[in-house]
């Protein structure tokens, strides 16, 4: 009986609501250790990317690298910037900050240690990219990494740039 | 425990009622369904036992400014091969009811947390291992001052459908000094420390040494954990330990002596260059919620392979899995440096080089040990390679009980030409070499994309050495806007898959497979 009035209550909900997914209010630290709050987090107006990725994931990192390559020519057309959320557990969280420095990222970068923000945006499969527009909504999302999908990320983002 | 399960019911229920009027609510959530549909093999050993298999999990939640909702429904009724007998059914696990008022939280329902590292608390989800060890119960999170983190929290723990009877409680403390010290805050330096305190509580049962003899096992499990850590410029370093009081378990052949676990992190990072150092010392650091249980369920704590997680498939081959029960000593050094592109060594386009070596060992034995080099470059605007070298040492019979010491050295290259401005060819080739287990192994893999929706690959992995058998997949994978579909058919060998030092046995299977993404 408990299933069935949870199934129903989230079958209404999925028909019911015309709601967006937005920044939610979870506390994640950068890899300087500083404390940063989520939903405070803005681009002046600007949309910005947010990525979700692992020490560990090929795709992850092939994807940052090809966005690090054009990531100046970005800023300057657009004023976009990248939040790369790393999902690291235990030690392994040491070893984000050496990696950025190596692979010369100069996105800025956070640590989800317990997946609390993966876990809000329903993230499974990593790497997960979203595009958060001017007004904090989320504007366009990716599953997955292929290459050259950071076309299309540009894109999106000039498109919100023009509206 | 109904009667926690109709409160969460019904507060979810008002939730929803209240979020559709009010319309500030947000909503996210999402569904992963993977799926096979088996055949028999029997060259490879693959049984077909159902006509289809799935493991399906759709989850919802719903946030608004002073409380947030969750559930999940799990569909595991045929489950894919391999997972333990009790992980079989359905149902809604995962039910939570979280309010939050200026800067406390508390969550009411189903929770997964993590004291530092976790190496006396971690609650976590992990679907490729079945892993779900979630405490149902209560937590309260609290920031009553700037710089100041207090956690709090008491629950059963879940095992597949049920929740074991023993109570886990614990506590946790980190001050950020930092936010007190302006001075420190303006130069951007972090000095952090925190401790843990964590109690188990499981009932007196009838565990005999001998027809006589009945062993008197504490009630209670305290351990606690103490951390520090310091981040200025370039440096960061970070030294944790725990302690764990008398707790018999099957897992330790139901010994007395008390655990211990210390780690000690070390990095450099600047302009390119990495550098990193870590070494850990653990022993009897099994600590469950359900003292004679065995496999993968009912961990409170969790402490991760000391190793680097390889994703190449031949480099993968042999994954080490961490030796909680007894104990082990595990170091990690890894170097790296970005050679910037217009310089010497850098050609036009850069070159990245990363040096790992990862030690494990206990009492005189190795475990495990692996040095890797790793050579990344782009010779031209359209071709990146990656070089990757590889001598590893597995200790098969402390991992998986049998097989003496593999050693192999493993060579992979790793090409990615870029045919015009949406399409992509990326190619591998990996070899690995031994004179031990099954002998060599060869891989290939073609993957060809067409940006930014679809994805081709065809790979083979094919034993040289003893076996001659071929282990191919082809895939086909589309995503779109928060869609991801994946459409297969091939072999599974059969193996340890691993994930963070937890490895699971997976039988060999041959199918077709379908795997479904989806978050909104």
């Amino acid at each position: 009986m408990k299933k069935i009035v949870l199934l129903l209550c989230l079958m209404a909900t999925f028909t019911a609501i015309n709601a967006y997914a937005q920044m939610p209010a979870v506390t994640l630290k950068t890899i300087d250790g500083q404390m940063v709050r989520m939903d405070t987090v803005a681009n002046g107006g600007k949309p910005f990317i947010v990525d979700f990725f692992a020490t560990w994931c090929k795709p992850c990192l092939r994807e940052l690298d090809a966005i690090a390559e054009v990531y100046d020519e970005w800023q300057e057309e657009t004023g976009v910037k990248i939040i790369a959320i790393s999902i690291d557990q235990a030690q392994n969280v040491h070893k984000v900050k050496p990696l950025v420095s190596n692979h010369d990222w100069e996105y800025e970068v956070f640590l989800d240690t317990t997946e609390e923000l993966k876990r809000a945006f329903g993230v499974q499969m990593i790497p997960y990219t979203m595009i958060i527009d001017g007004q904090g909504k989320v504007a366009y999302k990716h599953i997955g990494y292929t290459d050259g999908d950071e076309q299309e990320l540009i894109n999106k983002v000039r498109e919100l740039n023009d509206q | 425990m109904k009667r926690t399960l109709c409160y969460i019911v019904i507060s979810f229920c008002c939730f929803c009622a209240m979020a559709q009027e009010q319309q500030k609510v947000k909503v996210t959530g999402s569904i992963q369904s993977d799926i096979l549909i088996p055949m028999r093999d029997e060259a490879i050993g693959a049984e077909k036992t159902e006509d289809f298999q799935t493991n399906t999990y759709a989850d919802l939640m719903l946030q608004s400014k002073w409380v947030d909702a969750g559930v999940r429904l799990e569909y595991l009724e045929h489950p894919l091969p391999g997972f333990e007998k009790d992980f079989k059914g359905w149902g809604v696990p995962h039910f939570w009811v979280k309010g939050r008022y200026k800067n406390t939280e508390l969550t009411v329902g189903t929770f997964y947390e993590q004291f530092g590292l976790g190496l006396i608390l971690r609650t976590y989800e992990e679907r490729s291992l079945g892993i779900d060890n979630s405490l149902l119960g209560a937590r309260l999170v609290t920031r009553p001052v700037k710089g100041v983190t207090v956690k709090a929290l008491a629950g059963r723990q879940r095992r597949y459908w049920g929740w074991n009877k023993g109570l886990v409680s614990g506590a946790d403390a980190e001050l950020n000094i930092n936010e007190w010290i302006p001075a420190l805050r303006d130069r951007g330096t972090e000095i952090m420390i925190g401790g843990s305190w964590v109690n188990k509580y499981e009932k007196q049962e009838d565990i005999f040494v001998d027809p006589t003899h009945k062993l008197n096992l504490p009630e209670y499990v305290n351990s606690w954990d103490v951390r520090a850590s310091l981040n200025t410029g370039p440096w960061s370093l970070l030294a944790e330990y725990a302690h764990k009081g008398q707790d018999p378990s099957f897992d330790n052949g139901y010994n007395y002596r008390k655990g211990s676990a210390v780690v000690l992190s070390g990095s450099y990072s600047n302009n390119g260059l990495s550098v990193l150092l870590q070494a850990k010392r653990s022993e009897n650091m099994s600590y469950r919620s359900r003292r004679s249980m065995i496999g993968t369920s009912s961990f409170i704590n969790h402490l991760p392979a000391f190793t680097q997680e390889q994703t190449y498939a031949l480099a993968a081959l042999y994954p080490y899995a961490t030796q909680l029960a007894g104990g082990e000593w595990a170091y990690q050094a890894e170097v790296g440096y970005n050679f910037k592109r217009k310089s010497t060594l850098g050609g036009k386009y850069g070159m990245n080089v990363k040096l790992n070596f990862s030690h494990v060992r206990w009492k005189g034995e190795t475990y495990y040990q692996d040095i890797d080099l790793q050579l990344t470059r782009k010779f031209s605007k359209s071709t990146k390679f990656v070089f990757m070298y590889m001598n590893q040492r597995y200790n098969m019979t402390v991992v998986e009980g049998h097989g003496g010491m593999v050693r192999s050295n493993i060579f992979i290259v790793d090409g990615k030409f870029q045919l015009s401005k949406k399409t992509t060819l990326r190619a591998e080739v990996q070899y690995l070499s031994t004179p031990d287990d099954k002998g060599d192994w060869l891989y290939g893999l073609l993957e060809f994309s067409l940006a930014p929706n679809w994805m081709f690959s065809l790979s083979d992995m094919y034993n040289v050495g003893e076996t001659n058998l071929h282990y191919y997949h082809g895939d086909v994978t589309f995503s779109m806007s928060g869609h991801r579909v994946q459409a297969g058919f091939g072999r599974t060998r059969a193996g340890y898959n691993c994930s963070g030092g937890v490895c699971r046995y997976v039988p060999a299977s041959r199918g077709f497979t379908l795997s479904y993404n989806y978050s909104f």
